[in-house]
C-alpha cells in the first residue's frame, strides 16, 4: 500500500527532478561556452586559470571585465525574465502573457528616454546608472499605476490586462513624442537602448540582478502552492482559503521587481519572458514547485544561448541579442507546440 | 462532524439584494439540495457559506462557531468548494489535480499524510487507475468526478458543490449523485448542492430549499416541498406532480401564461 | 560741354538701366532646367527668387554668397535645431533673420507640404536621403508647380572620381538655380584640389594604421564598412577594422574584438549635444578643447585599454561629426585622418586652417570652435 502511492507520486516527482537537472547542466554549459566564445580564443583550461588567477594580462581582462559580466549577465536577467513571464501568465491566467503585457517594457523605455533627452535622473546617482535608474523607476511606477487601477476595479486577470494595455499605449505615445523632440545622437542612444543589449553589463549590475532574483524566487518559492492555486480559478482558490487579490499584488510586485531590474540594465530583450516559461511548463506541468526553478533555467537557457550566438554570427562585432533570441527560440518553441502531445496550457 | 446554520443571511450586490433573509439548517450526513430558479441567489448562498462572499447581514453558524469569527485559512480545512466552473490547467497529472485539493495542508514538501489520503480518496472513487494521465485528456464524466475528488481529499465536514452534474449525460448524473450521497452518509458530512433538475432533487436530497428572489421560498423534505403550486409560483411553470409515497416525479408541462413579460 | 556730356552719359545709363530692367522682367517667364541627383529633370522659372531649403544651408551659402541667402522664405530649421544645434547658434549670430523664417520641417519627421505651398517658393531644395520620406509630398509640390530638386554631397564611395562627380553636379544644381556657376566652380575645385592633394600622397602607402571610429552615442557603436569614415579612412590610407567585421553602417563591436585589433588610432565622433546631460564639448559654440580632453579620458576609461596602442601613443581623437559627411567642406575630415593616420607624412597639413580658409573664401561668417582634438600631445 505504501509502496503504491509513493511510487505514483514519485515518477512524477522524479522526472520533474530530471528535467530540472538537464536545465541546470544545459545552463552550466552554455555558460562556459559563453565564457570561451569571443574574437580572443581561450580554451576551457585558460579561461578556468584566467579566472582563478591572471596569467595572461588581456586575457584576464578580457574574462572578468567583458565575458564574466555578460556571462553572469545572460543567465540572470534571461533567469529573471523567465520567472517573471511564469508569474504574469500565472496571475493574468493567460498563457500570452510575458513580463512586458503590463507595459512594463514602455514604462521602462520611456524612464530611458527621459534620462537621454533631458539627461534628468529622478534620484541622484553616478552618471552610468543615470538611464538604468530611470528606466527602473518608471518601470516600477507603471507596475503601481496598474495596481491603482486594481485597486479601484478589483484585481481581476480582465483588469489588469485592459488598464495595462492602456498604460502601455500611453507610455509608447509619450516615448514616441520624446523621440520625436530628439536629437539625432539622441534617437540613437534610444533605439539603441530599445534594442536589448548584453554590452552594458558589468559585475556590479550583475550582482544587483542577482540579489533580486534570488530574494523574489526564494519569496515565489514560499508561496508555490498558493500560486499554483491561482490556476484553479478564482473561486476555487478562494475556497482553498487563498486571498487571491492580496495573491496577485504580492506577486505582481516581484513580477515588477524582476522586470524591471531586468529591462533597466540591459533594456528590452522580449519573447524569453513568454517561451520560457511554457518550455518548462511543456516538461514540468504546473506545479509551481517545480515551475519555478524550471523557468528560471530555460530563461537563462534561451538568453545565454541568444549571448553566444550574437557574438558567434558576426565574429567581432555583437549582433543585438534581442533580435537572436526570437530567432532562435521561435522555431525551438513551435516545434515543442506543433509536436508536443501534451496541451501547453 | 458540524451542523451548518444559516441564520438571517442578507447580502447585496449593486444595491440589488442577491440574498434576503436567508434561514435554513442542514444537518450532518445529510444532502440539502438548493434549487430555484436562475438568478435566486443559489451560488451566492453557497459562496457565503464557503466563506468566498461576506453577507452584509446575518450569520452562518458552524455547529456554535461563528463563520465571521474563523480565519480563512481554517474555515478551508472543514470546507471545500465545488464552483460551477472548473480550470483544470492542462498538463497536469490527474494524480495533482487531486492533490491540489489538500493546498492547505500542503508544505512545500509534500508529506506522506497528503499522498496516503489522496490515493485513498481516487480509490474510493474508482479514478486510481488513471492517475497518471492527464486532466485534459479526461472525458466531461471523468472530469467531473476527478474534481469530486479534489473536494473530498481535504476530508471536509461541510461539501458545497454547485450544479456537479449538469452537462453530464444521465447516467454519469446518476453516478454522481450516488457516489455523493454514499460518501456523505458514510463520512457524516454536511452536503449542499445546487441542483436544477427537480427529479434529481428529489431522489438524492434528504433535504430541500426552494430559493426565489433571494429569499426562502420553501423548505423541507422534497416531497413535502415540491408541489404544483410551488412550481407555479416559483418557477411560472405547469407542471405535474406524480407522488408515490415519499416517491415523487415532476413532469414539467408548459410555461405558465404571463403577460407577456419573462420573469427572471 | 562738359557738364552736358556728364549729362548725357547720365541719361544713357538710366535708359540702360530701364532697358535691363525691362529686360527682366521679360526674363520672368525664363526658365531653366536641371538634372538632379536622383537623376530627375526639374524645370524652373528663372530668375530663382524664393527658396525653400531643407538641408544643406552651409552649401547653399558657400555656392550662393551671402545675398543668397535672402532668397530663403523657408528653411528646415528643426533639423538644425536637433542635429547641429551648434551651427544652428552661429546662423542666428550672423544672420539672425534665419530665426525669423518659417520653419517647414524635416521630412519623415515635421515636414509641412502646406507649409511650403504657403510660401509659394521658385524651387525647393533638399538632399537625397529625404527623397525616400517625401515621394508623395514631391508630387503634391509639382502639381502646385513648385519644382523640387535633390542634392547630395554624402561620400558614398571611397572611388574619388564617383564622390567628385556627385560633389560637382550638386554643387553646379545649386550654382546653377543661383546663378552662380562661376563660383559654384569655384567650390569645387577647392574642394577637389584638397581632396586631391591627400589621396595622392596616400596612394603608395603600404602600411596601414588601423583605426576604429566610435560613435559617442552608443558605448561599442563602431562604424562599418558602409559609412563614410570607413571611405575617408580608407582615401587616407588607413585601415578601418571595424570594416571587417561590422558590414552595414555601425553597429556593436565586441569589447575584446578592439583588445584583440590593437588600433593605432581612435576616433571619436560627436555633435555637441551629448546625449545622458553630458557637456557640450564640441563645435562651433566651444571656445577651448578642455572639455574635450576631459570626454576622451572618460571615453577611453575602458577594461584592458591602457594596453592600446592608440591610447599608450595618445592617438585619441574626437571629431565634429558633421564635418564628415554631406557638405562641400567634408574634406576637412578627410584631412584630419590622413594627418592623424600619418602625421609625419602630413606634417605640414593644416586642416583647420584648411576650414578656416574654406570659411573665410565662401562662407559668410567666420569659423569659430573647436572641431577635433587630440587626448594628448599637441
Amino acid at each position: 500500500m505504501e509502496t503504491e502511492y509513493y511510487r505514483i507520486y514519485k515518477t512524477v516527482f522524479y522526472r520533474r527532478i530530471f528535467f530540472i537537472s538537464v536545465f541546470a547542466v544545459v545552463c552550466f554549459i552554455l555558460a562556459v561556452v559563453d565564457l570561451m566564445v569571443g574574437p580572443i580564443s581561450a580554451c576551457f583550461c585558460s579561461v578556468l586559470i584566467n579566472l582563478m588567477y591572471p596569467q595572461n594580462e588581456t586575457l584576464h581582462v578580457v574574462i572578468w571585465d567583458y565575458r564574466l559580466p555578460w556571462t553572469l549577465m545572460a543567465l540572470l536577467v534571461g533567469g529573471a525574465l523567465g520567472l517573471a513571464g511564469l508569474e504574469m501568465q500565472t496571475i493574468l491566467n493567460n498563457p500570452l502573457a510575458s513580463p512586458y503585457t503590463l507595459g512594463i517594457s514602455a514604462g521602462a523605455g520611456f524612464g530611458a528616454a527621459v534620462a537621454y533627452v533631458f539627461g534628468l535622473n529622478v534620484l541622484p546617482v553616478p552618471l552610468e546608472f543615470t538611464v538604468p535608474v530611470n528606466a527602473f523607476f518608471f518601470a516600477f511606477l507603471t507596475c503601481m499605476l496598474i495596481m491603482f487601477i486594481g485597486k479601484i476595479r478589483g484585481f481581476t486577470s480582465e483588469t489588469l490586462v485592459l488598464g495595462g494595455i492602456a498604460i502601455a499605449f500611453l507610455f509608447h505615445s509619450m516615448l514616441a513624442l520624446l523621440e520625436y523632440f530628439a536629437s539625432e545622437e539622441t534617437l540613437q542612444a534610444i533605439v539603441f537602448w530599445m534594442f536589448g543589449s548584453l554590452t552594458k553589463s558589468t559585475l556590479p549590475k550583475a550582482q544587483i540582478v542577482f540579489a533580486v532574483l534570488a530574494l523574489t524566487s526564494a519569496a515565489l518559492m514560499s508561496r508555490s502552492w498558493k500560486i499554483t492555486a491561482l490556476r484553479l480559478g478564482d473561486e476555487k482558490a478562494k475556497s482553498l482559503g487563498i486571498n487571491v487579490e492580496r495573491m496577485r499584488i504580492e506577486v505582481l510586485i516581484y513580477i515588477s521587481l524582476l522586470t524591471s531590474v531586468a529591462v533597466c540594465f540591459v533594456g528590452i530583450i522580449a519573447f524569453i519572458g513568454l517561451v520560457a516559461p511554457h518550455m518548462a511548463r511543456i516538461l514540468l506541468g504546473e506545479d509551481q514547485r517545480f515551475l519555478i526553478p524550471g523557468s528560471i533555467l530555460c530563461g537563462a537557457i534561451v538568453l545565454s544561448a541568444g549571448a553566444i550566438a550574437s557574438k558567434v554570427i558576426v565574429p567581432g562585432a555583437i549582433f543585438p541579442v534581442g533580435i537572436i533570441t526570437s530567432m532562435i527560440g521561435v522555431p525551438f518553441f513551435l516545434l515543442l507546440v506543433v509536436r508536443g502531445r501534451k496541451h501547453i496550457w | 462532524m458540524v451542523t451548518v446554520r444559516v441564520e438571517d443571511v442578507s447580502f447585496c450586490y449593486d444595491r440589488k439584494k442577491v440574498l434576503d433573509r436567508i434561514n435554513f439548517t442542514a444537518e450532518q450526513g445529510e444532502i440539502t439540495a438548493v434549487i430555484g430558479p436562475n438568478g435566486a441567489g443559489k451560488s451566492t448562498l453557497l459562496k457565503t457559506i464557503a466563506k468566498i462572499v461576506q453577507p452584509d447581514s446575518g450569520e452562518i453558524f458552524f455547529d456554535e462557531k461563528r463563520l465571521s469569527r474563523m480565519r480563512k485559512e481554517d474555515v478551508s480545512r472543514i470546507v471545500s468548494y465545488l464552483p460551477q466552473d472548473n480550470v483544470i490547467p492542462g498538463i497536469l497529472t490527474v494524480f495533482e489535480v487531486v492533490m491540489l485539493g489538500r493546498i492547505p495542508y500542503l508544505n512545500w514538501r509534500i508529506g506522506e499524510e497528503d499522498l496516503k489520503i489522496t490515493v485513498k480518496v481516487m480509490k474510493e472513487l474508482g479514478i486510481d487507475n488513471y492517475a497518471k494521465r492527464y486532466a485534459n485528456k479526461l472525458s466531461g464524466g471523468e472530469r467531473q468526478v476527478v474534481l469530486v475528488a479534489q473536494a473530498l481529499v481535504r476530508e471536509p465536514e461541510v461539501l458545497l458543490l454547485d450544479e456537479p452534474v449538469s452537462n453530464l449525460d444521465i447516467r454519469n448524473k446518476l453516478e454522481i449523485l450516488e457516489l455523493i450521497r454514499k460518501i456523505t452518509k458514510e463520512k457524516k458530512m454536511t452536503t449542499i448542492l445546487v441542483l436544477h433538475d427537480l427529479n434529481l432533487a428529489a431522489m438524492y436530497a434528504d433535504k430541500v430549499i426552494i430559493l426565489s428572489g433571494g429569499r426562502v421560498y420553501a423548505r423541507g423534505k422534497p416531497y413535502e416541498v415540491l408541489s404544483e403550486d410551488v412550481l407555479s409560483s416559483v418557477y411560472g411553470i405547469e407542471a405535474e406532480i406524480r407522488r408515490n409515497g415519499e416517491k415523487i416525479q415532476v413532469i414539467p408541462l408548459r410555461p405558465v401564461k404571463c403577460d407577456g413579460k419573462r420573469q427572471f | 560741354m562738359r557738364k552736358s556730356l556728364l549729362f548725357f552719359c547720365l541719361i544713357a545709363l538710366l535708359l540702360c538701366g530701364c532697358a535691363q530692367v525691362k529686360n527682366v522682367a521679360e526674363n520672368k517667364t525664363k526658365t531653366i532646367t536641371v538634372t538632379d541627383i536622383l537623376g530627375r529633370t526639374v524645370t524652373i522659372k528663372t530668375p530663382v527668387k524664393r527658396v525653400v531649403l531643407l538641408y544643406g544651408l552651409e552649401d547653399y551659402a558657400a555656392v550662393g554668397g551671402k545675398d543668397s541667402l535672402s532668397k530663403l522664405v523657408g528653411i528646415n530649421a528643426w533639423r538644425y535645431k536637433m542635429y547641429r544645434p551648434d551651427w544652428w547658434q552661429a546662423w542666428i549670430e550672423y544672420y539672425p533673420r534665419i530665426k525669423k523664417l518659417p520653419d517647414v520641417g524635416q521630412p519623415g519627421k515635421t515636414f509641412q507640404v502646406e507649409e511650403v505651398i504657403k510660401l509659394k517658393p521658385d524651387v525647393v531644395i533638399a538632399d537625397r536621403s529625404m527623397y525616400k520620406y517625401m515621394t508623395e509630398d514631391v508630387k503634391r509640390l509639382e502639381k502646385a508647380g513648385i519644382p523640387v530638386v535633390f542634392t547630395d554631397y554624402f561620400p558614398h564611395t571611397n572611388n574619388v572620381t564617383e564622390l567628385f562627380n556627385e560633389v560637382n553636379r550638386s554643387a553646379m544644381i545649386l550654382g546653377k538655380i543661383l546663378n552662380r556657376e562661376e563660383r559654384a566652380k569655384e567650390v569645387v575645385k577647392f574642394f577637389e584640389d584638397h581632396v586631391i592633394e591627400i589621396v595622392n600622397k596616400t596612394k603608395g602607402i603600404r602600411s596601414k594604421p588601423k583605426v576604429i571610429v566610435f560613435a559617442t552615442w552608443s558605448k561599442w557603436d563602431a562604424y562599418g564598412k558602409k559609412s563614410m569614415y570607413n571611405f575617408w579612412i580608407d582615401l587616407a590610407g588607413g585601415d578601418n577594422v571595424a570594416a571587417k567585421v561590422i558590414p552595414g553602417f555601425s553597429g556593436d563591436i565586441n569589447p575584446e574584438f578592439v583588445l584583440k585589433a590593437n588600433p593605432d588610432v581612435l576616433v571619436f565622433t560627436c555633435n555637441n549635444n551629448f546625449p545622458s546631460g553630458q557637456k557640450v564639448v564640441i563645435g562651433y559654440t566651444v571656445n577651448n578643447s578642455s572639455s574635450a580632453k576631459e570626454a576622451l579620458k572618460e571615453l577611453i576609461n575602458r577594461p584592458g585599454w591602457n594596453k592600446l596602442n592608440a591610447v599608450k601613443d595618445r592617438r585619441v581623437y574626437i571629431i565634429h561629426h558633421g564635418l564628415s559627411h554631406g557638405h562641400l567642406f567634408e574634406f576637412v575630415c578627410l584631412e584630419y585622418m590622413a594627418k592623424w593616420l600619418h602625421p609625419a607624412l602630413f606634417r605640414n597639413l593644416e586642416p583647420k586652417k584648411d576650414l578656416q580658409t574654406f570659411y573665410s573664401k565662401f562662407m559668410p561668417m567666420p569659423l569659430h570652435g573647436v572641431w577635433a582634438v587630440r587626448l594628448g600631445g599637441s
